[in-house]
């Protein structure tokens, strides 16, 4: 009992390690929050290797546990495979990789997606304020009735692939009629076929609007701000000598994440 | 000294760079329109004809840049056309340039233009085609429709949208036929510009 108790402290001590270096805004699509990496969830990472130290600690500890020859083989850093071949203690591995999945469920691209309406002052707002590890938000400007954005879309989720993990926040902003539920309906659809797995945004404020706030005449056009929200670079179409391209785009934030001044 | 003030200030006036619109990155009010002549273009009846703002006599020209595959065009053309009626025995002109690149060439080029003004006799205006996309440049115009109304000496004096909606029920602001009431009536233009609003313009690289 005793034993089993302790074991249980220990797999919840784990847990909270686990998401302690995490921001409490799960969820898809509104979060900024950075993938948790690969060994913070694998079962032979660190923190499993703390739990099946601590169980060697204890079977050694415990008169009827040191007779299974597993126990007396296991080293302290031995992989968490070792102990899946004992059945003790489950409570740990099961609550450890419970835990781990949950996360990985949330955070997978093939979860739907969302758009969500927000006014122009709560967006200035939002990308204001960044979690630390943002260092560049990238907001691109598109709408279901532009062919050319939506055939473009795929260059801002190959850069979120690319970059979020570097630093980079990315952000879709749709120059539809927030107040047309068919066309948000239609931006919603696309942007799941697209697999828009970051925010997304339609602004109440309405089209006019959201064309005066970006200062565009057409789109797409994308925008970079710093980190406080001001904005560091566009590149828009407005100049017939001078439309940009989505791969000047990546180059571009390629450089800027990598530090070079530019 | 006052003097000295006043014909420094005129000075300084008149030698003043040419500045970009507020919404245009190539031309601004009061400049001279960008000249174009030679666009291979459709007459009302699909025949074919040339372009030239040289030959233009009218005090008054509308050059409006379009383009057949741009839903927002299509829901201006009524407006487009009801001007022109509307202005028939007033020194006013209206011509169309189409300067698509290459991504819509085949919906927006002369043949076309051509096919659709027999068809669906929409066109009471030449409607011309520049394949070079040269004349869109020099406009700085980046929206298909996008207006530009030009005095007696060529000069520009509105650039931008028709008018304040797409949606024709919703209109307000008749910001083109203000400007060409105002310039007949030797009146200041109010609004000299607006953002053009329609399908982006894609100007391929050269």
């Amino acid at each position: 009992m005793n034993a089993d108790l302790r074991r249980l402290l220990w797999a919840f001590s784990g847990l909270a390690l686990l998401t302690s270096g995490c921001s409490n805004e799960l969820g898809p699509s509104t979060t900024s929050v950075l993938p948790t990496p690969p060994e913070v969830l694998a079962p032979e990472g660190p923190r499993a290797e703390q739990v099946a130290a601590s169980e060697d600690v204890e079977k050694a500890g415990t008169p009827e546990e040191t007779q299974k020859p597993d126990a007396t083989d296991k080293k302290p850093n031995q992989p968490r495979e070792t102990d899946q071949e004992n059945p003790k203690p489950a409570e740990a591995s099961v609550l450890l990789k419970t835990a781990a999945s949950a996360l990985l469920t949330t955070l997978q691209p093939d979860t739907p997606v969302a758009i969500m309406t927000t006014s122009i002052k709560d967006f200035q707002d939002r990308i204001s304020h960044n979690k630390p590890g943002i260092k560049y938000t990238v907001v691109d400007g598109w709408a279901t009735y532009c062919p050319p954005c939506k055939e473009n879309f795929p260059h801002l989720v190959e850069m979120h692939k690319k970059f979020a993990d570097k630093g980079l926040r990315v952000i879709s902003v749709s120059f539809d009629d927030a107040e047309s539920p068919d066309d948000i309906k239609k931006a919603l659809a696309f942007l799941n076929e697209k697999k828009a797995a970051f925010e997304n945004y339609v602004f109440s404020d309405g089209m006019a609007e959201t064309y005066e706030f970006f200062d565009v005449n057409a789109i797409p056009a994308v925008f970079v701000y710093g980190a406080d929200g001001k904005e560091v670079k566009r590149f828009t179409l407005d100049d017939p000598d001078n439309q940009f391209t989505y791969d000047e785009v990546e180059e571009y934030l390629k450089g800027l994440l990598a530090g070079k001044a530019k | 000294m006052r003097k000295l003030v006043l014909s420094l200030f005129a000075l300084a006036v008149m030698a003043a760079p040419t500045f970009a619109g507020e919404y245009n990155k190539k031309v601004d009010i009061g400049q001279k329109a960008p000249d174009f002549s030679g666009i291979q273009a459709a007459e009302p009846n699909g025949e074919t004809t040339s372009l030239t703002l040289g030959d233009i006599k009218e005090d008054v020209v509308v050059v409006v840049f379009l383009a057949n595959h741009c839903p927002v065009v299509t829901a201006y053309e009524d407006r487009i056309y009801d001007f022109v009626q509307d202005y028939k025995g007033k020194p006013v002109k209206l011509v169309a340039i189409a300067v698509s690149g290459s991504r819509t060439k085949k919906m927006d080029d002369l043949a076309a233009i051509k096919k659709r003004a027999v068809k669906d006799k929409k066109f009471n205006y030449v409607y011309g085609y520049d394949e070079s996309q040269d004349v869109g440049r020099a406009y700085g115009a980046t929206n298909t429709p996008q207006f530009f109304v030009l005095d007696k000496d060529r000069n520009i004096r509105y650039m931008g949208a028709m008018d304040d909606s797409q949606n024709e029920s919703k209109v307000n602001k008749t910001y083109v036929r203000d400007a060409v009431d105002a310039l007949l009536a030797g009146k200041t233009i109010e609004v000299k510009e607006t953002r053009p609003v329609g399908c982006g313009i894609q100007y391929d690289r050269r």
